[in-house]
């Protein structure tokens, strides 16, 4: 306000000069006649001017004062006016209507101009005359929202990017943050040092297992890399991941962790990270998981604390014989028929079993992974996933709202929540777009196998291993396996790496049935048909104490024969690890890799080649000397052609079908007819003569029924 | 996207995950400045990029007069060389257009055969005739101007206020524009469709209640359909950053930076139309 204020004074007073200054042109036109007049006239102008600027801009005092000097000059009679034309008084006349105040906000166009005109040759706007409304409309607004208007003690609005700015702050634990000076300070720089001394000291620890680190876990590193290829998030994003992923890595737990990508949501998009868990982790997880997964396979009878819920006594309506003219049939007769509409289906228990998911550390739970919606936020973790889950996965597709919790609304019902299709969908992506070229990662070797799950080897076993490392028949041929990075790859000129061809799948292919590893369900269908015979006779024994030790091993004998008699289901098999890519080619996706280089005009050495999944739009690969990484950057919906061929509904009710007997068709009687019954009616009750009190009370309407029941009962 | 302020936009753009190579966005942006100077544009605009399997299309448009009637668009194939994009009447190719299934392959003077759907005859409510389904020849320039015109109608975005109605009908960007401030931002209703309006202005200004003849013409995003499911509103950098995406077209993002008249929109995508939206929210 107080730069308006002196602007607006300075306004005034230069407004004032301006009559003054205005005047000469005029003074010769005058001067002839009568000098004297001119002088009048303008010292009777001012007078005039000053009492409206007293009036009109109480907040400019300096004004008003030196127009009070004025004043003191000027003392001629107000009456002596010259005739027109005079400009100056014509002036102060107009000057006066634009003072006019505004009966509503209490403000007047004059100074409303000129604020403008001020703004305008202060700032200088372009083509101010094409917006002028708009820009007329911006003063008049500012000018509310002088601070002078609004002090500024009396209302503070707490800023938006206040709260996000202290979490920020918080989540890197800065020292500035604890309140508790000394103390906590020293605390701090100890609790600091003993995880620096607990990170040495797991490190040496776990020296064998860091053999096995594939990951690149320096995101500041890859995020040159992704920026050269034209793919990243966001710059300031980068250094906050690599603090949320410091904080992740030297969690006791985990291995190893590399950033895996950002998956679109519509109210805020998952950043997430890829982990292997140590194997203590592993081992610890697996006896719970282990157990889990027992139960489950059990089959129902065998469970226990199993309630045998009462069959429901009646549902719905009692059915009445069914036949149209069963009125004719005497109660006797009644009695014994059946009702034709088929009886009303009771619920049952049906045995389902899942195919079992893959045991952490396995399959699609070999890794896990942390999924955070702001990189400030702790991590969590997502939960396994099981082969149904990814199942149903391939038959929808949804957007993800950024919130873990929320339900997944589908057809088919997918099992489980938004966090379990994330995990389902992260896993399908991962196994569908992790490429790298030939000869880039290589398998574990027997030693190394036995090593990584943690198995103690002879230093001269090792020796032997050492020599046997050139012999490509020592590696598994396993397809559930996590491969190392080849030691002695040698970048090949990109040029030869422009086709899918020379490019390998680095994760295990997921079969239809949602596994990596094919899980025999029929096999495992009839141990379980085994098991509860064998639990049945168990428990028959166990009432009737008696021994049937024969028999039994007979049982087994031949149960042995029969499984290796039928076993001849085919296992479902798909493209094995490091298969190449040029065998990806579907209906659907005539060309599932664009490769691209990064630029044309550099040095050859400079460039990096990009494969571009278009399978699953947003998955990257670049490759860049020894560095070859994977990302996905996208909605996480997967490539379809035109739309989606989700699945139909069933027909309505399909699971409990009508027939024509079930409905039976009979035009309403009519008043002869009803007549006549009512006559029947009470020739029967003569006949009956005990229940008829009982009939008389209900409508007529209610008699079919009643009667019926009655003859029921009769009987 | 406005080439004056083409790599902070970039950067702000950043959050759909895709953005150009140092080496594109070099080329792009001094291309552009030139094209801009060789047809005397008031503005200059990088529309966005269509996946191909060959050759990435890269589009972008300018104007001279009206920021919405006069735009005129080119197409690069290697981000310097631009050439005009035709401008499509015929309603068949664009029918074509939403139907063809094939992605781009990065050859204007292509040409791919699409069926159309079949037609039928509908005498109350009954079928009574089926048409032979008509196989249109369409050539992949056309397509893409087609496809660019349809999504630029569907989803470019701009903030309220960003466009100014001028008194004699010419719409141009409006340089008092400050931008929209933190209680506006997270609202659809302060965003409009960078189109020549569909609705009624009458409908349109009925919509505010502070309506402003100059701002108010423009369609708001907060009505299209499928209302409340055709985008979806983000706030980054400390919330000081709008990001709108469109759930239609995926890969079109428009950011708005807080108070500054600093806005644009980027496709980036396949020309690929969302058609399974209304099953997946």
């Amino acid at each position: 306000m107080d730069l308006d204020a002196d602007s607006c004074r300075n306004f005034s007073l230069g407004s004032t000069s301006s009559t003054r200054s205005g005047l000469p042109p005029v003074k010769p036109s005058f001067k002839k006649k009568n000098k004297l007049l001119v002088e009048k006239a303008e010292s009777e102008g001012s007078p005039k001017c000053s009492d409206m600027m007293i009036t009109s801009s109480s907040t400019s005092s300096s004004t008003t004062i030196s127009i009070n000097a004025f004043d003191s000059q000027c003392q001629l009679p107000k009456d002596s006016r010259e005739e027109p034309p005079n400009i100056g008084y014509e002036l102060n006349v107009a000057k006066s209507i634009m003072q006019q105040y505004s009966t509503l906000s209490g403000d007047n166009l004059f100074d409303h101009i000129s604020d403008i005109i001020k703004r305008v040759i202060d700032e200088r706007p372009p083509n101010v005359i094409d917006f002028f409304e708009e820009f007329s409309r911006n003063v008049r607004e500012q000018k509310f929202h002088l601070p002078e208007r609004f002090p500024p003690q009396g209302v503070f609005d707490e800023s938006r990017m206040f709260r996000i700015a202290k979490t920020i702050l918080q989540s890197m634990k800065l020292p500035y943050n604890i309140e508790t000076e000394d103390f906590g300070i020293q605390e701090d720089v100890s609790a600091e040092d003993k995880t620096n001394v607990d990170d040495d000291f797991r490190i040496v620890i776990d020296d064998s297992i860091r053999h096995f680190v594939t990951f690149n876990e320096r995101v500041q590193q890859l995020q040159f890399f992704w920026n050269q290829c034209g793919f990243s998030i966001s710059n300031d994003d980068t250094f906050q991941l690599a603090c949320a992923m410091n904080r992740l890595q030297t969690h006791p737990s985990i291995m190893q962790c590399r950033f895996w990508g950002c998956i679109n949501g519509l109210k805020a998009s998952y950043y997430i990270v890829e982990a292997s868990l140590t194997r203590e982790e592993i081992a610890s997880r697996l006896v719970m998981m282990e157990e889990e997964m027992r139960e489950k396979q059990l089959p129902l009878k065998m469970q226990k604390n199993r309630e045998e819920k009462p069959a429901p006594p009646h549902i719905g309506p009692e059915l009445t014989p069914g036949i149209y003219g069963w009125d004719n049939y005497s109660p006797e007769e009644l009695v014994h028929m059946k009702p034709k509409a088929a009886a009303v289906p009771l619920v049952q228990e049906m045995e389902f079993y899942d195919i079992p998911p893959e045991y952490i550390g396995l399959g699609c739970n070999r890794f896990s992974y942390f999924v955070v919606n702001s990189l400030y936020d702790d991590w969590i973790e997502l939960p396994i996933v099981t082969p149904r889950q990814i199942v149903v996965s391939r038959q929808i597709k949804k957007f993800f709202t950024g919130d873990l919790e929320a339900d997944v609304i589908s057809y088919p019902c997918f099992p489980g929540k938004e966090k379990h299709y994330l995990r389902a969908m992260i896993a399908r992506i991962t196994a569908g777009t992790y490429i790298a070229p030939q000869g880039y990662y290589r398998r574990m070797t027997k030693r190394e196998k036995r090593l990584f799950e943690g198995g103690e080897v002879d230093e001269e076993e090792e020796e032997e291993e050492e020599e046997d490392f050139e012999g490509e028949e020592d590696t598994l041929d396993d397809n559930d396996v996590m491969l190392l990075k080849n030691e002695r790859y040698e970048m090949e000129p990109l040029g030869s790496l422009e086709t899918p061809i020379a490019w390998v799948h680095v994760r295990s292919n997921i079969l239809n049935q949602g596994r990596v590893v094919w899980f025999d369900e029929e096999k495992a269908q009839k141990e379980r048909e085994k098991a509860l015979a064998h639990y049945l006779k168990m428990r028959l024994m166990e009432e009737m104490e008696e021994e049937i030790e024969e028999e039994e091993a007979e049982d087994e004998e031949e149960g042995d024969e029969e499984g290796i008699l039928d076993h001849f289901i085919q296992p479902e098999t798909g493209p094995s690890i490091l298969s190449s890519c040029g065998s990806d080619t579907k209906d659907e996706v005539r060309q599932p890799w664009l490769v691209r280089l990064t630029s044309k005009y550099t040095n050859q050495k400079e460039r990096m080649l990009v494969m571009q999944s278009n399978v699953w739009p947003g998955a990257f690969t670049f490759i860049f000397e020894q560095t070859c990484e994977s990302i996905y950057l996208g909605w996480g919906h997967k490539y379809v052609a035109r739309n989606m061929p989700f699945k139909h509904l069933p027909p309505v009710q399909e699971e409990f079908i009508h027939g024509p007997e079930d409905f039976i068709e009979a035009s309403d009687p009519s008043v002869e007819e009803e007549a006549a019954y009512r006559e029947w009616l009470q020739s029967k009750q003569k006949v009956a003569t005990d229940i008829n009190e009982e009939v008389a009370d209900y409508d007529d309407d209610e008699f079919e029924d009643s009667e019926n029941d009655d003859d029921d009962d009769q009987d | 996207m406005n080439v004056e302020y083409f790599s902070e936009g970039l950067d702000c753009l950043m959050y759909c995950g895709m953005k150009l190579t140092p080496e594109q966005r070099i080329l792009i942006e001094n291309s552009l400045i030139t094209l801009q100077n060789e047809n005397r544009f008031t503005g200059m605009y990088l529309w966005g990029r269509i996946t191909a399997t060959k050759k990435d299309y890269y589009i972008a448009f300018g104007y001279t007069n009206d920021c919405l009637k006069d735009r005129k668009y080119f197409y690069s194939l290697d981000q310097f060389q631009w050439q005009l994009l035709p401008f499509v009447q015929s309603p068949t190719i664009f029918q074509a257009t939403i139907l063809a299934r094939e992605p781009f392959i990065g050859d204007p003077s292509m040409i791919s055969y699409v069926k159309l759907d079949p037609t039928f005859e509908i005498v109350a409510n009954q079928v009574v005739g089926l048409g032979n389904p008509e196989v249109i020849k369409l050539k992949e320039e056309e397509r893409l101007a087609a496809i660019v015109f349809i999504i630029n109608e569907e989803c470019a975005i701009c903030p309220r206020g960003a466009l100014y109605k001028m008194v004699d009908g010419r719409v141009i960007p409006n340089q008092m524009f400050r931008g929209l401030n933190d209680l506006q931002i997270d609202n659809l209703s302060y965003y409009q469709i960078y189109r020549l309006p569909r609705n009624d202005l009458k409908a349109n200004l009925s919509k505010r209640t502070d309506y402003n003849y100059a701002i108010d013409f423009l369609d708001t995003i907060d009505s299209i359909i499928p209302v409340g499911q055709a985008f979806a509103l983000n706030l980054q950098r400390n919330e000081r950053l709008v990001v709108i995406k469109s759930c239609l077209w995926l890969g079109m993002t428009f950011f708005h930076k807080l108070n500054s008249h600093k806005h644009g929109f980027l496709y980036l995508g396949d020309g690929k139309k969302n058609f399974d939206l209304l099953f997946m929210h």
